[in-house]
């Protein structure tokens, strides 16, 4: 049966959202000593990326929803729904604060690698940026 | 007492120009036997995708297929890899399997489905991403290339 998906109006586009990344596969090691996320991260394999709202939720709570190596990074619910995706509500067995992005039109594999790296890079981005004033 | 130097008749160096010829012919097409230090290190780390179990990243990722291995195997054992660094080894939540370069401001993404095939992704760090499918050897040999600036 065909399901109708709806962007939950309720999330502003400055809201966070966390995901939940396993460091070891997720985050490549440079040879300054970053580490930096990869596309990787948020592929999933139904290609609806899931994440939850970070003003509903503790990282503690999502954390405790994974594994023990696991870590959080945050994305802007703005940047997802300006690649293409919608910010579907869908409370899981971890917390109610759960959502998926859902792509708006159909995407090749090539065009979510594309979304999934650009996630990415804002992360690496924003890390930089933390980095270089935590350093000033 | 001083070693005759042993000078090969006419017959001889026909001979020889033809067993340089035939050898050319027969090691042309084998690989480098210089291959670079990460290359073991890299195939354990593959191996080792095998022990994944489902769930593996809390999202329902599947297990890495053996076809993925393989052909990440055979990506790596055929092509010219020498000059690049340690790529980054991840496994892929539907069963295949990614490698990751970065290099300068080139990053270079290479995706190997649960089936064997091939796609790449090419990023010019802060610009848009370009991907790509993989069909041959050349074409993943290109890709790499890129990241080094070749």
């Amino acid at each position: 049966m065909h399901q109708t998906h709806r962007d939950a109006e309720d999330i502003q586009d400055d809201d966070l959202l966390l995901r939940r990344i396993t460091p070891a596969s997720h985050t490549a090691l440079q040879p300054d000593g970053t580490r930096i996320l990869t596309g990787f991260a948020f592929r999933e394999r139904n290609d609806e990326c899931s994440m939850y709202v970070a003003k509903e939720v503790t990282h503690e709570k999502v954390l405790s929803c994974g594994f023990p190596t696991q870590e959080i990074v945050e994305v802007r619910a703005g940047d997802v729904r300006k690649l293409g995706y919608m910010i579907v509500r869908e409370p899981d067995n971890c917390d109610n604060s759960h959502v998926f992005a859902k792509a708006k039109a159909y995407k090749s594999r090539g065009q979510i690698a594309k979304d999934c790296k650009a996630l990415a890079e804002l992360v690496n981005a924003h890390n930089a940026r933390v980095a270089r004033e935590g350093a000033q | 007492m001083a070693q005759a130097l042993h000078l090969p008749n006419f017959i001889e160096l026909k001979r020889l120009r033809q067993d340089q010829e035939s050898n050319r012919r027969q090691w042309s097409g084998v690989k480098s036997l210089q291959s670079p230090a990460w290359l073991k290190e890299i195939y354990d780390r593959i191996s080792a995708l095998k022990l994944l179990e489902e769930n593996w990243d809390s999202y329902g990722g599947l297990p890495v297929a053996e076809t993925a291995i393989k052909a990440v195997r055979v990506l790596l054992s055929n092509l010219d890899i020498e000059d690049l660094p340690t790529p980054h080894v991840a496994p892929l939540p539907d069963g295949g399997i990614g490698l990751h370069w970065r290099v300068g401001a080139r990053d270079l993404e290479i995706e190997v489905e649960p089936n064997g095939k091939v796609h790449y992704l090419q990023t010019n760090v802060g610009e848009e991403s370009i991907p790509g499918d993989v069909h041959s050897l050349p074409e993943a040999q290109n890709a790499l290339d890129w990241v080094l600036g070749k």
